[in-house]
């Protein structure tokens, strides 16, 4: 080994010393994710706040993991929850199962079930995996284990990622500031 | 036979079969909406058009030639293949532009008016609209001029028609006018198949709709017409929205609710019943089923006995089976083993049957039996098979058909427009048969029916009547000119009369009501001799015809179901209370948990229904027909072969059958019982029945298509309970029309709404049996009465 | 002169059918009986089933609803003998638009229909007879009505006619306003009681019609004519007429005419003998005529057709249909569009609802996109549609009446496309029929 080769590796270990890192210091600073990452699902609303899931359990057959798991009921006219005849009773996914492949968002027929941004889904229990409606519903902030978190803590959700702008299919979602 | 080229394949075929059917027996697809099997084709979707030709002769009586090959004359116009007869030497083209440019644009324009709620409607996934849009509608070399250009999906762009969706036309079925695609299917069922005429369309051009008048469907085999909507038009309601076509657990078994063995498959979802449809079995329903084999399923759900039950200090407490069974030995231990009985339900399997004949073969006692065994043994008749009905040149019925064997009445229907089962072709049934015409007169000559209760079958009969209960056994002493017919009944007496003498082939159906009255069945039987006729019986256990022939009824001495008498008794249904009062030691083996039950009941053990049971059954016909267990979560409930094999445990017996499959190869081994779907008809020694046993009272039970645990849910909504009796009755009983009240019957108290009949022999109460009863007269016991 | 007589003018030619017409109580018995009635149904009685079809099959009479299939043929199809009830049918539902003969020739000559009826009864063994009237015909169904009661006080229907030994009952039937009862199997549908439905054929009406028996179905001015050619013979009919539409034929002229109305000519006549000698000629200029009633496709205005002779061949030849022979005038200052526009929208509203094509395609379609048009909301390619419409729907429909829809707006395409491309292009809503009279 030359001197010559030494002074050029200090020299490349000189110039990373002084350059901007690479690397992000999660979970004290978010993550900055793109527009179009596949995380936790969201379960949009109309802006009259109707459900747009139907319950037609399309996602449920086009989801290679089996994730998926509706039952449907049908709607009360007076005291509808989703716009139409019928809307999902059960909405289940197994977080567990999931692939994120995103074949769900691409089977709904109305734009229902959105792959979001949420990763931090890390937990104890099996059954704690299972999401169902009310934890991915458009206007629920993070995952499972983080509002748990939340609920102790007493402080707001945090969510451990940035975006420069949510995707327009994700109706009414607020990403995190 | 008839000699058809279709595309490149050339067959034979019966003379008379459709193109449509010449075309599916070659192997090829043809798109269709409106052909139905078992219906009469009427080229109204216009889906089947194909191109028709043949060669033709010339002058010279040869045939004119072209490169060599008769030349073939093609016919102007398609035709369409449901409607069109083959003819020997026809050319089928089903792949040319011409056709796909025709079926494409009829997909187009059915799709027109046809609402886009595909992923809300519970005929998506099992929709032949869907599929045949799939398979014929897009023929991209029509709808995609430029293979750069994206395909054209729509060429409509006018508002659809709006009309009425979630309509509910009965509380079993709903109809939605949106996704109707006018295919008459359902109006032609109705006129063809059961003769009821409840549906129609009204109006006409592209307002056309489907309606019924305003009191439902009134109808016992509405729900047939959701099997064979070809889209979500007509839905089942207590099934809606339950699950997607895909999710459900379809289990293929045989429906235990009359004695016909209908097929049926059961759908499950996450282990609950939630729909049951209507399968093919040609010998038996061919594809249709009765209401309360397809709506009748809701009680299965809720409430069940999950796991044993047992009394301890008064109350029963869940436990397990090795509990139950310690139970049963201690509550058994100081009973003599002939003090024993074991009972089983109507529809018992034959497996369960031969479990009980050797335990209590096992034991020396004789008390055993089925419920709802008739008092003249059903084996004494030879039976006729659905086939050899529709060749009988004379059907002679005493009882109800609609009420006590529903699928018989529908194969009555075919066998009054002399129609004959159809040629079986290599993809099955025919989907377009051209011997099906629509509004085929009946043949009313060759069928005559009397009964206790107006039927609705005798509207295709030559005569009918209806006679006062208990008067079966004077009317066929008419019948064999023993005797004066009853009151009103002369002329058609004696029209039957000279009809049996003049026909050949006879065939006697038999209600429960003269089969609960040996003098009359025995009448029936010395005029099924002289006639030389087959005979159908109707029974109220859907498997009486197996369990007697295995030998299942009560030893000398031993108490039937309808009696009080052991000390100790297994029961596979709920008894009477005073059956239950009387004994002293009570085993139970119930899906359901029951006031009764839960008063009495030493040792409740969870039982299957019929859904979840395997085994085998006897039909009507003797047919042997196979039954599935649907995936219905049941605890730790089991079939009576396990309960009697816990039975014999506790009393120290061995028994040849503990499970159920055991059971199943003994009979094949020993008793010979033939494969599914063949006939077992073993010479059954019966029992000496006597006059004596006929069931007296003013109350008659009539048979009814549904069973008491069956009245809830939707059903609740269309079965009437309903007290009926003649006017006169009425006035002499002190009761009105509306009146409420509560009656003491044989499988417990029933509130029923008094209900004056024009027509109605005088001096008879009527009650609907629901279920075991039927047929039997018992005394009126009216506890609470009054105005309502 | 010799040869076929084709003209009304030509001197041998006399009227017949329309004889009676206007005449004062035309319709009673008294008046029929002394202008001849009653004595060709003595002749054919007389003479027997076989030379009563010889007889109609010599003349040539083809049937005169529009179709034009040969009536002797159609009554030679009928089973003989078969020991059932045979059905004779009188179609007099007239409800093709720019047809108005068959009323007329009920309500001032219903004893020459009822000869007629008896006549066709003697040739199929028919002992009973049904005549489906449009229901809108009030008049000419108390007429029919009165003259036969009049016709069985006095013997000539009911059993044992005139002490021949033949029996004919005669019952009217009015219907309730669907153009599709005026198609056979319809018709015999709503005599049922049923949904007016066309069945399936096979089976033809001659081997099960009517309630499942053999039955034939005629149109009145069919079985009017009938009455003459047993009368006078079948060369005296065959002698009018070309080769193979011979006879006479009623014409009915509608639109801007002088003298708008129905005409008695020979067949072969032609079109401007027609409309110009009889009708008197157009008040205002005249762009189509329509031949045959509205499901004929319109032929244009010229002299190329209008002289043509009105036969079932010469007619075909153009591209158009003789049809039942009413012919409309369209006139020029009214759009082609807002003519097919209202035709389309007859037969939309006249669809029965069976099949697909008719149902969905004329009914919903087409009158939607002729909608779109007239009202000025038309878009580039709405003409190619609209035309690959009529070829998705043509030919493949239930019954004739889906190719009824479709002969006219075809036939407008092919001689008046640029007034359809013009109505798209400028997008104004074309003016409409009732603009003309405010």
């Amino acid at each position: 080994m030359s001197i010559a080769a030494l002074a050029q590796s200090m020299g490349i270990t000189l110039k990373a010393l002084f350059s901007k890192p690479v690397t992000i210091p999660y979970p004290d600073a978010p993550v900055p994710l793109k527009p179009r990452f596949h995380g936790r699902h969201v379960l949009t609303r109309h802006p009259n706040g109707l459900e747009k899931c139907i319950g037609c359990s399309l996602c449920a057959a086009a989801c290679p993991a089996y994730a998926i798991y509706v039952e449907a009921a049908e709607n009360d006219p007076q005291n509808p929850v989703s716009a139409g005849e019928r809307y999902a009773r059960v909405y289940e996914i197994n977080m567990l199962r999931c692939i994120f492949c995103g074949m769900c968002e691409e089977a709904c027929p109305t734009g229902a079930v959105v792959m979001g941004y949420d990763f931090e889904m890390a937990d104890y229990r099996y059954s704690d995996f299972v999401y169902s409606k009310e934890d991915m519903l458009v206007e629920v902030e993070g995952t499972k284990p983080q509002r748990r978190e939340a609920a102790y803590t007493g402080k707001p959700v945090k969510r451990g990622y940035s975006l420069p702008y949510v995707r327009p299919e994700l109706e009414g979602f607020k990403p995190p500031k | 036979m008839a000699k058809v080229t279709i595309n490149d394949r050339t067959i034979e075929v019966p003379n008379g079969t459709s193109v449509m059917d010449a075309i599916f027996h070659a192997g090829y697809d043809v798109p269709l909406f409106c052909a139905e099997k078992h219906l009469s084709p009427i080229g109204a979707c216009r889906m089947c058009l194909v191109r028709t030709g043949s060669p033709r002769k010339g002058p010279d009586g040869n045939f004119i030639m072209e490169d060599g090959q008769p030349k073939i004359f093609w016919m102007p116009k398609l035709a369409a293949a449901c409607i069109t007869a083959v003819a020997d030497g026809m050319v089928v083209d089903t792949l040319s532009d011409e056709v796909k440019h025709a079926q494409s644009g009829m997909v187009e324009l059915t799709l027109l008016n046809h609402p886009l709620d595909c992923p809300t409607c519970d005929k998506g996934g099992a929709c032949e609209l869907q599929d045949r849009s799939y398979e014929y509608g897009l023929v991209e070399k029509f709808y995609q001029p430029d293979p750069m250009e994206l395909p054209m999906y729509t060429r409509f762009e006018m508002t659809r028609r709006h009309v009425d969706k979630h309509h509910p036309l009965s509380p079993f079925i709903v109809l939605d006018r949106e996704r109707c695609i006018h295919c008459k299917r359902c109006v032609r069922y109705f006129e063809e198949i059961p003769g009821d005429e409840v549906l129609d369309f009204i109006e006409r051009g592209v307002h056309t709709f489907i309606n019924s008048e305003d009191d439902g469907l009134p109808s016992n085999f509405t729900g047939n017409i959701v099997d064979i909507c070809p889209v979500g038009a007509l839905l089942d309601r207590t099934a809606r929205f339950r699950a997607r076509n895909w999710e459900y657990d379809a289990t293929e078994t045989t429906s235990m609710d009359d004695a016909c063995g209908a097929a049926i498959t059961v759908d499950t979802r996450s282990g609950l019943l939630e729909r049951i449809r209507a399968a093919e079995r040609r010998e038996v329903n061919e594809v249709w089923i009765s209401d309360a084999a397809r709506f009748g399923h809701e009680w299965v759900n809720e409430n069940r006995v999950r796991s044993p039950l047992v009394r301890k200090d008064g109350k029963l407490v869940e436990t397990t089976w090795e509990e139950a069974l310690k139970a049963i030995r201690e509550g058994l231990s100081g009973v003599a083993r002939s003090e024993i009985g074991v009972y089983l339900a109507g529809n018992s399997t034959l497996e369960e049957g031969l479990a009980a004949l050797e335990l209590t073969q096992a034991l020396g006692t004789p008390h055993r039996d089925f419920q709802g065994r008739t008092a003249y043994p059903v084996t004494g008749f030879t039976p006729a098979s659905f086939d050899e009905l529709l060749d009988a040149e004379f059907v002679l019925i005493l009882g109800e058909p609609t009420e006590e064997a529903p699928t018989l009445h529908l194969r009555l229907s075919e066998y009054s427009r002399g129609l004959k089962p159809a040629a079986r072709l290599n993809h099955g049934t025919p989907f377009a048969d051209l011997n099906i015409k629509e509004r085929m007169p009946r043949l009313t000559h060759k069928l005559a029916l009397f009964s206790a209760y107006p039927s609705n079958t005798a509207k295709w009969a030559g005569a009918s009547g209806v006679h006062a209960p208990g008067a079966e056994a004077a009317l066929l002493a008419a019948l064999l000119g023993e005797g004066e017919a009853p009151a009103g009944l002369a002329e058609a007496v004696a029209w039957v009369k000279e009809r049996l003498a003049a026909s050949q082939r006879v065939v006697l159906v038999l209600g429960a009501g003269v089969l609960n009255r040996p003098g009359a069945a025995i009448k029936a039987r010395q005029l099924a001799e002289r006639t030389g006729a087959r005979v159908m019986c109707m029974t109220p256990a859907a498997n009486a015809r197996g369990l007697e022939a295995l030998g299942f009824f009560p030893g000398k001495g031993g108490a039937g179901w309808t009696e009080a008498g052991p000390k100790a008794v297994y029961y596979a249904y709920l008894p009477t209370e005073a059956q239950l009062r009387a004994a002293s030691f009570r085993v139970l083996h119930l899906t359901h948990r029951h006031p009764l039950a839960e008063k009495y009941a030493d040792v409740i053990l969870p039982n299957q229904t019929p859904y979840e049971k395997r085994g085998h059954t006897l039909n009507l016909e003797g047919r042997v027909l196979p039954l599935e267990p649907a995936a219905i979560n049941n605890g730790e409930a089991d079939g009576a072969v396990a309960a009697l094999a816990v039975l014999a445990e506790a009393l120290g017996i061995q028994t040849p059958v503990r499970l159920v499959r055991q059971a199943t190869r003994l009979l094949t081994e020993k008793h010979k019982l033939p494969a599914a779907l063949e006939r077992w008809l073993p010479k059954g020694s019966g029992w000496a029945a006597s006059e004596s046993d006929a069931t007296q009272g003013t109350l008659y039970l009539r048979p009814t298509m549904w069973r008491r645990e069956q009245v809830v849910g939707a059903v609740a909504q269309v079965v009437e309970l309903k007290l009926e009796m003649s006017p006169a009755t009425a006035r002499a009983q002190g009761l009105a029309d509306g009146y409420q009240v509560e009656l003491e019957l044989p499988g417990g108290r029933e509130r029923l709404e008094v209900k004056t009949v024009a027509g109605l022999p005088d001096g008879v109460m009527y009650a609907p049996a629901l279920g075991a009863w039927a047929g039997r007269s018992v005394e009126a016991k009216i506890l609470v009465g009054g105005a309502a | 002169m010799t040869g076929p007589i084709v003209s009304g003018k030509d001197p041998r030619f006399e009227k017949t059918l329309y004889k009676h017409v206007g005449q004062p109580n035309s319709w009673t018995l008294s008046y029929y009986l002394a202008h001849g009635g009653y004595q060709a149904i003595r002749k054919a009685i007389a003479q027997g089933q076989d030379w009563v079809i010889e007889e109609v099959k010599k003349s040539g009479l083809r049937g005169r609803g529009g179709a034009g299939f040969p009536t002797g043929l159609k009554w030679s199809f009928m089973p003989r003998n078969t020991g059932k009830q045979h059905y004779i049918v009188c179609n007099a539902d007239e409800s093709e638009p720019g047809s108005f003969k068959d009323r007329y020739l009920m309500e001032d000559d219903p004893h020459q229909l009822i000869e007629g009826m008896m006549i066709a009864g003697v040739a199929i063994q028919a002992s009973k007879g049904y005549i489906y009237i449009r229901g809108e015909y009030r008049r000419a169904y108390d007429r029919l009505i009165a003259a036969i009661r009049e016709a069985y006080a006095a013997g000539y229907l009911g059993q044992n006619v005139l002490g021949t030994g033949f029996s004919f009952d005669l019952y009217v039937h009015r219907g309730a306003g669907a153009y599709i009862c005026g198609e056979e199997t319809a018709l015999m549908n709503s005599l049922e009681g049923l949904r007016a439905n066309p069945r399936m054929k096979p089976p033809f009406p001659a081997q099960a019609g009517l309630w499942g028996m053999p039955t034939t179905i005629n149109n009145v001015e069919s079985l009017c004519s009938v009455v003459h050619i047993i009368q006078r013979g079948a060369d005296w009919f065959a002698s009018m007429g070309t080769e193979k539409s011979k006879g006479h034929k009623l014409f009915q002229v509608s639109g801007p005419f002088k003298r708008p109305g129905v005409y008695e000519l020979p067949l072969g006549t032609t079109f401007r003998e027609l409309l110009f000698d009889w009708a008197g000629g157009p008040t205002e200029p005249i762009q189509a005529i329509i031949p045959g009633g509205s499901s004929c496709p319109p032929l244009p205005w010229n002299d190329e057709i209008l002289d043509t002779p009105m036969d079932y061949e010469s007619i075909s030849a153009k591209g158009s249909l003789l049809g039942t022979g009413g012919v409309i005038g369209i006139p020029a200052s009214m759009s082609m569009v807002d003519a097919m526009w209202n035709v389309t929208r007859f037969y939309g509203h006249e669809s029965c609802g069976k099949c697909t094509p008719c149902r969905e395609g004329v009914s919903g379609w087409m009158v939607s996109l002729f909608e779109k048009i007239g009202t000025g909301q038309g878009q580039k390619g709405d003409v190619e549609l609209l035309e690959s419409m009529l070829n998705q729907i043509e030919g493949r429909s239930f019954c004739a009446l889906a190719d009824a829809a479709c002969w006219p707006v075809r036939g407008s395409l092919k001689h008046f496309r640029h007034q359809f491309v013009e109505a798209v292009e400028q997008g104004k809503p074309v003016e409409r029929l009732g603009s003309r009279w405010g």
